[in-house]
């Protein structure tokens, strides 16, 4: 896990990244898209694993054998992160995701 | 009998008490008396029969004499009679009778008639006797009347014969009833007794025991293979689960070992807490890993056993699809393969959603798997007989004939996913929701895989 330390270079809050993502890239949102987003920021700072995800925002109890929730992932990554930021929904390795309040 | 048999079953032997020796016994008997019985009814039919042409014969030829030649007829009858069965009267048109052995014109006996039953007086020098008769009247030119008859008291003979033939043959008939019913029922429970051994060799744990057949069309050898086709279902179905056990075990240890190692290493060598939090989110991984097989297992054995048919609703498949299309278009798309969703119907079918979707979602899930970049995948709903067909169909390498079967088995993964990731659950979470819902599941074998879930449609 990555350590929000001060080797991070600052950027914006969250909720500002949100919504601007929201004015700028969901034009042609997805109900899912916007449900995983809005659930991962009701948690933000927790390690959410993939199962986790995939029940509460698809309710979908079972883990497929594909990436499905990582696909997800990516596609909400691009649309929260500039290519010059810090990402804002980082990778924990094979744990799970985290959406970082910044510090 | 059997209320005999009863009284002496304590000190009889046991096949006295099995149902095969008394039918056998019984049918036995009642076969006699039947038999008999016909027997007597054909003789008497036949005497009748014989009877009857002779008095006509007699009638008809004294009749055809002269006037004066039938006196001397019917005396010639009756004096070649040494039986006394014969009777004949020749009466005039007042009733009294001119000739013969007969008192009077019968009572009831109808004029040129057939031949008929009747109730006649014999008389001879000294004495007079009634007797039942088969007899004939005939009026002739003059006004006379003929009566011609014979005595039949020999049916009673013949029955009494009859009688005494039945009263010395049923004991050895039912003699001989008992002796078969004696083997059948002994046989019989031979069988059973080799069975018993057997079964209790089974239910002791040897499965791989099997009755014996005589290769006869016997009642006994039929459920013999009825038993043994149970017990090879049986057998393959431990053999499958001490095969799930082993292999469970095995997917378990595999990434709790990882998780183990990666631990050991990170307590050796992290400098730093950053790199121990990566180690325990490695360890993190792995157990999930686990625990996501252990959980499937359950959820498999959930729907199994459960029988969740309380959260059964309407459920419409089109939307169904449509919703596990926008599910994995994305991963499609990553993947390169193009995912096409067609619904030409519209059906709706009784079922638990939620599980439905899993089941279809498992489905393409596979398909996306195993088909390589540039293929397709379809996901389409159409309509059958009396039912509604969800169809998976991929452009992947598909499943060969030997392994159709097995792919829905528990931890079965084709030697082409060996290296995949996968838990080789998907298939048979997705048999378990069909089996629920009463569903078929079908997957063809050969290349570019088809699975069908035939949903049947509630009938209206």
């Amino acid at each position: 896990m990555r350590l929000s330390s001060g080797r991070r270079t600052p950027c914006l809050m969250p909720s500002s990244r949100v919504r601007r993502a929201c004015a700028v890239r969901f034009h042609e949102r997805t109900p899912r898209e916007f449900h995983l987003l809005e659930y991962m920021m009701q948690h933000t700072d927790q390690l959410l694993r993939r199962a986790t995800l995939l029940a509460k925002v698809w309710s979908y109890r079972f883990v497929p054998a594909t990436d499905l929730v990582d696909v997800h992932l990516d596609r909400l990554r691009h649309k929260v992160d500039m290519p010059d930021e810090v990402p804002m929904i980082p990778d924990v390795r094979d744990a799970g995701f985290i959406l970082r309040a910044a510090s | 009998m059997f209320a005999m048999l009863d009284s002496f079953s304590v000190q009889l032997p046991d096949f006295v008490r099995t149902t095969t020796f008394r039918w056998t016994a019984g049918a036995f008997a009642v076969c006699i008396v039947l038999f008999s019985a016909f027997v007597y009814w054909k003789a008497a039919d036949y005497m009748l029969a014989k009877t009857d042409a002779a008095v006509t014969e007699e009638s008809l030829a004294i009749a055809a004499d002269s006037p004066d030649r039938q006196l001397n007829a019917i005396d010639d009858r009756l004096s070649q009679d040494p039986r006394h069965i014969k009777l004949a009267g020749l009466f005039g048109s007042d009733g009294h009778r001119i000739v013969g052995n007969l008192a009077g014109l019968p009572h009831g006996l109808k004029i040129d008639a057939p031949v008929q039953s009747a109730a006649a007086i014999r008389i001879d020098q000294n004495h007079r006797e009634e007797m039942t008769v088969r007899a004939i009247a005939r009026s002739l030119p003059n006004g006379n009347v003929l009566v011609i008859a014979r005595n039949i008291d020999g049916l009673k003979k013949l029955a009494e014969v009859v009688a005494r033939a039945l009263i010395l043959a049923l004991p050895f008939a039912l003699g001989f009833g008992l002796v078969i019913g004696m083997v059948l029922s002994v046989r019989a429970q031979k069988r059973v007794a080799e069975l018993e051994t057997l079964v209790r060799r089974i239910v002791a744990g040897d499965l791989r025991q099997r009755l014996p057949t005589q290769g006869l069309d016997h009642p006994f050898d039929k459920l013999a293979e009825i038993a043994n086709g149970m017990l090879d279902e049986i057998e393959a179905v431990v053999q499958e689960m001490a095969g799930v056990g082993n292999e469970m075990a095995h997917d378990l240890r595999t990434p709790l070992t990882r998780v183990r190692v990666g631990l050991e290493r990170g307590r050796a060598n992290a400098k730093t807490l950053e790199e121990l939090q990566a180690v325990a989110d490695r360890a993190i991984g792995g157990v999930d890993q686990s625990l996501t097989i252990i959980t499937t297992l359950l959820r498999i054995a959930e729907i199994e056993y459960g029988g969740r048919l309380g959260g059964f609703d309407n459920v419409a498949l089109a939307d169904l699809i449509r919703e596990v299309g926008d599910l994995y278009e994305p991963i499609a798309e990553d993947k390169h393969i193009s995912l096409h969703i067609a619904s030409a119907d519209n059906a709706t079918v009784c079922g638990d959603r939620e599980l439905l979707l899993e089941a279809v979602a498992n489905l393409v899930d596979n398909a996306l798997k195993f088909t390589p970049a540039g293929g397709s995948v379809e996901l389409a709903l159409v309509h059958g007989d009396n039912e509604s067909i969800v169809r998976v169909s991929d452009s992947g390498p598909g499943i060969r004939e030997n392994e159709q079967k097995a792919v829905t088995r528990r931890f079965y993964r084709s030697d082409k996913s060996r290296n995949t990731f996968g838990f080789g659950l998907g298939l048979s979470l997705v048999s378990a929701i069909v089996k629920l819902h009463g569903f078929r599941l079908t997957i063809a074998a050969g290349p570019g895989c088809v699975a069908e879930i035939a949903c049947a449609l509630p009938s209206v």
